[in-house]
């Protein structure tokens, strides 16, 4: 019987996914061939999907997009035997796009059933369970903390160095969190993720548990995805009923569980102390600190919150070893990171690549240019708090420190590309009603200020007194920078001064005025 | 202790201390608009920042705690600067006239003022003006008179500001004038555990908001005003004061609406009340915390609705007369009603300790009777029960104690309802000390929902609920239903466990039997030391007082009985006794000293006006024997005198020689009473816990059940809004928010009787009927009502007279 991939992921699915599937379940035995259809995870290229593969001796052939209607046709022209026709692209794996891709953390993602623990384990799952079970704690949380990883949902803390200071913490109940509140714009790897591989989070929040003395986990899944919602509900019921989560697990000493919430529906409640008001029912206001979550955290228990990524990136550590990991990268950035090209992009998709991959490269190489075709003029990566950078940094690695120091950040690891029909003043102001709208409220500079910087952004744009107007959103800035609680308000001024900075010319038409008013 | 350098100083502080409050102390002003004393930082209104040495960027002073060796810059350019900005951005969204208008410390009544509005006799532009936070934060740092963002456009003009609330005659909320600091929701949650205020919105619109987004009253808050007290803005405030110019005096005195005696600080203009405050260090019970009840029943009355004159009644009509004749005529009156037959004399329990002594005094010495009080037969219904078992009356349990118990045990009728603050900190105890609460009680009171374990037995059962639980304690086997309350009592530690009893205020059966079932249940638990675990507060403020200084010990089961002439001093009769207005309707001479037109004052035939409690100079002894002192916070209407000159004016005139004031008078209590020393020596605004020892016995004496008859049953007890004087006068807005002029009704009788809310309902045992709409609520039991015992000037009263559970029917009236 002849194996067929189609995604049931929900980027696929918008384009027609399961309409595809139901197609090729209908056809097929009209025409007395036999086929078993496996809804695989997504492999990231979203300008392929809905991606169907087909597996032949040679390997999977990819067929992309398919439309429903194109199925009769892409049958009699022998899909099934992965002949190639017009939306044949060969051996998926051969495809450019994925070729030159470094997957760790996605090696399995699009290529085996998610809900599957056999396939799991056929393609190398629950060996990084395996190590960390026969390590002591301390042994893990060393090994995570050599393999260099970073955060993979803002800020780039070193995650064994946090999961240190909550193992250091007396024993009691301690908690795992996984962040899945992905609100960044242009971002979708943590959504992929759970609907594609979802054993390979469990199994990293597991090992996360085991190295910090935590029994119970939580993962905080953003509100508009209930698709992943369910997906990886499902996924911890077979992973509960196969003994991998629950008193035991894996028939070891360690008890482990987790509970999957759905979120609030606020681009706030991803930052993490908001997030763990969220999840104790409360209203997401963000906490000051200390205490650190990692010390007072959910529940006032000792919390090791992460993004989903980081956690998934933990198997590979165990099961490789941490110089594996670490061989990766560059610099302070070690191992790959799964990027997300979006916005104006002719292919936007997921990249994972190693560390010190320009982005140019990200955005040329694989992205391959501007959808429209138009000039690229700025690129804002590290979703809507991140910087805007002009065409002539492109050149800059993605690494955290060479993005620090032209005033950009790498964040969840979105790219989000402009043509030159951007309007750099406008985008100003969006950042601005971003941060009114979503600011968690507590703040003066970040729930005043901002609507402040919207009306002085509109006498900007209405050139009303530009020098002076400029003047009083660099003083605006400053104070939401300077007197900031949370990031949501202290990096909102990155993407206003970044755009003052480098575009100047759609501010005023006197760039003198506006270079003073803006360095520093 | 830490030493920590600020601005090139040294100072020493306890480590761990919020870096703002050290810097406050020690004369550094710091703009904290959403820190305050007392509730956790916030980090919000981010305007108290400092430069720490060591940490990069500015911290917050507020969330900043003092550890040794701390460098810490407060007065750089930079930060001044920076705090400026801040406080600029909260500007931004907020009147400012207040800032902007040079004048607003000149104006005088009669200006016009920068606005074209006339000033009559306060500012005009702003109801906080002159004691606002934000203004006085503004000056501190430097930007009085700042016009910030003039001449644009700003969303705080262009947006229409939500409209405030005003619908209830408490308490106002302005939206526009909101800072979202916080504090009140803060308060609201840490210090009332009410949570009746919670943030809505997102970002820009981000809301103080009450329970679900609605009006104040429809939320759960009893407007205790912890909230207003930490406002900083003009964004919450009192209503009934809102507008009115700021007090030219400040008294420290004492509540006199229940017997927690909470320490209030009382502001009057002109010798008439216009705001209350909480004394935070007066009364170690209530600490910073007030009710509804101390902080508005200043207003309880208008001034003008006050007696004003004395009077004599000639005829059928009452003739202002001056006080001297007042006097004369009331002792001539007296007198002559002596030679008929017995005076008596009934003192009201908001009557300070000296007040009563003097009264005491006029009743022995004049007319050889003792006096007794409308609340006797409950007083000494307790008193008994109490005395059968401990030996004693004066029970020695501290409340203080309460906030800190592991497990608290509360017997009454609803002890939010009654004894508010106290109910706040047996929150306090179920929420930071994780107490279990055993609430007994038949009603669901608002404690319920703090309560491990809540035993609810049928209506006047309550006492023997708690009874049958001692018996369990001992070794009996409980019934499956109060086996959770048996295993919390059966965990109660010495030391750490309180028994806290309110009988009821009415019915003497029922409040005996309470205080009977508490004492039981006290003996249970710890033997010879249970007194220290037991408090029971009685029903009023001074009854303690009272009884110290010997009224209410002697008397029978009715006061009224066999009476030729009769002296009233501030007590109400009606509102307590069975039959009462009948009584006194046959007794020929009543002599009645009030502020308010009782319902003795409309009997009498000759009335003193006097200037209620507010306006008297004495103690009060509140329910744990802690002696509060009371300072005339107010004056007396028109002609009428503080009660203590009327007592010892009309003692005069009855030939006695009393005591010339109140220092005096408390100085015979003393001489009588050596426990008063204390009290006597006590400096103003501080409480002080008379000397009570551990009881001299604990015999623990069967409870029998009180005999009830067939059909519902009546629950009564204080309700938390109804002012006891403007009850006694019948005034139809005694109960503002008209919650409990209703007649509560379960919903399960309801649904059989077909009764729904506002139905204007009757309950009669045949003899009395009292008359009101309809409130169906699960406060109530099946087979129950709930009728405030100040519903109607105490109506409730009348269905009281024998020693049984009331029991009445229950109907819709055909006709209104
Ligand atoms: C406004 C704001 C939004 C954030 N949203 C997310 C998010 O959606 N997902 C996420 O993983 N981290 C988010 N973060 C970062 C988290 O606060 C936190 O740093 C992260 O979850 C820690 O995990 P990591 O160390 O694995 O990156 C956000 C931070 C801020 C300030
Ligand atoms: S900066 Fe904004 S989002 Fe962050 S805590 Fe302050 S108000 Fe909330
Ligand atoms: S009045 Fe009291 S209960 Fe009501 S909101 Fe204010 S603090 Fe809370
Ligand atoms: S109502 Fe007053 S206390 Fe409450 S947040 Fe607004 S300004 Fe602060
Ligand atoms: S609790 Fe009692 S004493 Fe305190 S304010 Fe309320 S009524 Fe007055
Ligand atoms: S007082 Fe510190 S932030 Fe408001």
């Amino acid at each position: 019987m002849t194996r067929v991939f189609v995604p049931g992921d929900a980027a696929a699915l918008s384009v027609g996914a399961e309409e595809v599937a139901e197609a090729l379940a209908r056809e097929a035995p009209a025409r007395g061939v036999s086929i078993e259809i496996i809804r695989n995870g997504s492999r990231g290229m979203f300008w392929l999907e809905p991606l169907v593969e087909v597996e032949t001796a040679a390997g999977r052939i990819a067929y992309g997009p398919v439309a429903p209607a194109d199925v009769p046709a892409l049958l009699d022209g022998g899909l099934l035997e992965g002949k190639p026709g017009a939306l044949c692209h060969g051996l998926t794996e051969a495809i450019p796009y994925l070729a030159n891709q470094e997957r760790l953390t996605f090696a399995r993602c699009g290529v085996t059933d998610p809900f599957s623990l056999d396939d799991y384990r056929a393609h190398g799952g629950y060996r990084g369970l395996a190590r960390a079970l026969a390590l002591t704690p301390a042994a893990i949380v060393e090994e995570v903390a050599a393999s260099g990883l970073r955060g993979r949902g803002g800020a780039g803390f070193p995650t064994g160095i946090k999961w240190r200071t909550v193992l250091e913490q007396p024993a009691g109940q301690k908690y795992i969190v996984a962040n899945a509140d992905e609100g960044d714009s242009g971002t979708f790897a943590d959504r992929m993720l759970m609907e594609g591989d979802p054993f390979l989070l469990i199994e990293g929040m597991t090992i996360a548990g085991i190295a910090v003395g935590a029994t119970k986990g939580y993962i905080y899944i953003r509100s508009e995805y209930p698709h992943a919602f369910r997906a990886f509900s499902r996924a911890i019921h077979i992973a509960r009923e196969a003994g991998l989560l629950g008193e035991r697990v894996s028939g070891s000493a360690h008890a482990f569980d987790i509970e999957a919430r759905l979120g609030a529906g606020a681009y706030i409640c991803g930052e993490e102390t908001s997030l763990l008001e969220s999840l104790e029912g409360k209203r997401g206001l963000v906490r000051y600190r200390p205490p650190l979550p990692a010390i007072q955290g959910l529940f006032g228990q000792p919390t090791v919150v992460n993004n989903l990524l980081s956690f998934a990136a933990v198997p590979t550590i165990l099961a490789e070893g941490a110089a594996f990991y670490a061989n990766y990268g560059m610099g302070r950035s070690r191992g790959t990171m799964p990027l997300q090209l979006a916005g104006n992009m002719r292919r936007g998709g997921l990249v994972e690549k190693a560390f010190g991959i320009t982005m140019r490269d990200a955005i040329e190489g694989f992205g391959g240019g501007t959808a429209s075709g138009r000039p690229l003029r700025a690129v804002q990566v590290g979703g809507p708090l991140g910087a805007y950078l002009p065409e002539s940094l492109l050149d800059t690695p993605i690494d955290y420190e060479a993005l620090a120091a032209v005033g950009g950040m790498l964040g969840h690891g979105g790219i989000v590309v402009f043509d030159d029909t951007v309007d750099m003043a406008r985008q100003a102001r969006f950042a601005m009603e971003f941060c009114a709208a979503e600011s968690c409220g507590k703040c003066t500079p970040c729930r005043i200020g901002s609507t402040r910087g919207v009306e002085v952004i509109d006498q900007v744009l209405a050139r009303a007194d530009v020098p002076a107007n400029l003047a009083l959103l660099d003083d605006l800035c400053e104070v939401l920078a300077d007197a900031s609680l949370c990031a949501l308000g202290g990096l909102t001024p990155n993407p206003v001064r970044s755009a003052l900075r480098h575009f100047p010319e759609d501010f005023d038409r006197a760039p003198a005025v506006t270079i003073a008013a803006t360095s520093g | 202790m830490a030493t920590i350098t600020v601005d090139g100083k040294t100072i020493e502080a306890p480590a761990g201390a919020p870096l703002v409050e050290v810097l406050k102390q020690n004369g550094v002003y710091i703009s904290n608009l959403c820190y305050i004393d007392g509730l956790k930082p916030y980090a919000g209104c981010r305007s108290c920042l400092v430069d720490v040495q060591g940490p990069p960027g500015f911290q917050l002073s507020c969330t900043t705690q003092v550890q040794d060796n701390m460098v810490v810059t407060t007065d750089s350019d930079d930060l001044k600067d920076a705090r400026k900005a801040v406080v600029s951005i909260i500007l931004a969204n907020h009147s400012d006239r207040c800032l902007t208008c040079h004048r607003r410390e000149h104006c005088h009544p009669g200006d016009i003022c920068l606005r074209d509005d006339v000033v009559t006799h306060r500012c005009l532009t702003c109801s906080k003006n002159y004691r606002c936070e934000l203004q006085a934060t503004c000056e501190m740092v430097g930007m009085s008179g700042y016009e910030p963002w003039v001449g644009e456009e700003r969303s705080w003009y262009q947006t229409p500001q939500p409209p405030a609330d005003r619908a209830n005659p408490y308490m106002e909320f302005d939206p526009q004038m909101c800072i979202i600091c916080t504090r009140c929701q803060r308060a609201c949650d840490e210090k009332r555990h009410t949570g009746a205020i919670t943030l809505s919105g997102r970002g820009w619109d981000t809301r103080i908001a009450f329970g679900s987004g609605g009006a104040i009253h429809e939320s759960n808050c009893d407007f205790s005003g912890a909230c207003i007290d930490v406002c900083p803005t003009a964004a919450l405030m009192e209503h009934p004061n809102k507008w009115v110019a700021k007090p030219d005096t400040w008294t420290t005195t004492t509540c006199d609406s229940c017997a927690i005696g909470c320490s209030i600080k009382l502001g009057s203009k002109d010798g008439r009340g216009n705001i209350v405050r909480p004394n935070a260090s007066g009364n170690a019970v209530s600490g910073d915390q007030i009710c509804v009840r101390g902080r508005y029943h200043y207003d309880s009355l208008k001034p003008r609705e006050r007696l004003s004159k004395h009077t004599v009644r000639r005829g059928a009509i009452q003739v202002p007369v001056t006080t001297d004749e007042a006097i004369a005529e009331a002792a001539r009156q007296l007198k002559e009603a002596a030679t008929r037959g017995r005076v008596g004399v009934l003192v009201g329990a908001t009557a300070t300790v000296e007040e009563a002594w003097l009264a005491r005094r006029i009743a022995a010495e004049a007319f050889k009777s003792a006096a007794d009080s409308a609340l006797g037969p409950v007083m000494r219904a307790v008193r008994t029960a109490l005395e059968a078992r401990l030996g004693t009356w004066r029970i020695s349990g501290d409340l203080t104690k309460v906030a800190a118990a592991k497990t608290v045990v509360v017997i009454a009728d609803d002890l939010e309802e009654s004894h508010n603050v106290l109910s706040v900190r047996v929150k306090d105890a179920a929420v930071r000390a994780r107490a279990k609460v055993l609430v007994i009680g038949s009603l669901r009171s608002e404690l319920v929902d703090f309560a491990a374990a809540w035993v609810r037995p049928h209506g006047g059962e309550e006492g023997l609920a708690a009874a049958q639980l001692a018996d369990a304690v001992r070794g009996g086997t409980p019934p499956p239903a109060v086996a959770a309350a048996v295993e919390i009592l059966k965990a109660a530690q010495p030391g750490e466990t309180m028994i806290v009893c309110a009988p009821n205020p009415v019915s003497p059966a029922v409040a005996g039997s309470m205080a009977a079932g508490a004492a039981n249940l006290a003996i249970a638990l710890f033997g010879a030391q249970a007194s220290d675990h037991l408090a029971v507060l009685p029903a009023e403020v001074n009854v303690h007082g009272l009884q110290d200084v010997g009224v209410a010990i002697e008397g029978g089961p009715n006061p009224l009985d066999g009476l030729a002439g009769l002296l009233v001093v501030r007590d109400a009769p009606t509102m307590r006794l069975p039959g009462a207005a009948a009584a006194l309707d046959g007794i020929s001479t009543i002599v009645a000293i009030d502020s308010v037109a009782s319902g003795a004052v409309k009997r009498a035939t000759a009335v003193l006006a006097e200037g209620r409690a507010y306006a008297s100079a004495g103690t009060y002894t509140q329910a744990d024997h802690r002696a509060q002192k009371l300072a005339p916070a107010i004056q007396p209407e028109g002609d009428a005198q503080p009660l203590f000159q009327l007592l010892r004016d009309l003692g005069a005139a009855l030939g006695l020689s009393l005591p010339a004031d109140a220092d005096a008078a408390l100085g015979e209590v003393a001489a009588h009473d050596a426990r008063y020393r204390p009290a006597w020596d006590l400096i103003l605004g501080e409480g002080v816990r008379l000397d009570v020892p551990t009881a001299p016995k604990a015999t623990a004496v069967p409870v029998d059940a009180i005999a009830a008859g067939e059909g519902i049953r009546i629950v009564t007890g204080r309700d938390l809004y109804t002012a006891l004087d403007a009850a006694s006068a019948r005034h139809p807005e005694a109960e503002r928010l008209h919650r409990y002029d209703h007649i509560q009704v379960s919903e399960q009788d309801a649904a059989r009787l077909g009764i729904s809310d506002e139905d204007i309902i009757e309950i009669t045992d045949g003899t009395s009927t009292v008359r009101a709409p309809a409130s169906v609520t699960e406060r109530v039991r099946e087979g129950t009502v709930f009728v405030s015992s100040l519903l109607q000037g105490g109506a409730v009263a009348n269905f009281l007279a024998s020693s049984v559970i009331a029991v009445v029917r229950v109907g819709v009236p055909v006709t209104a």
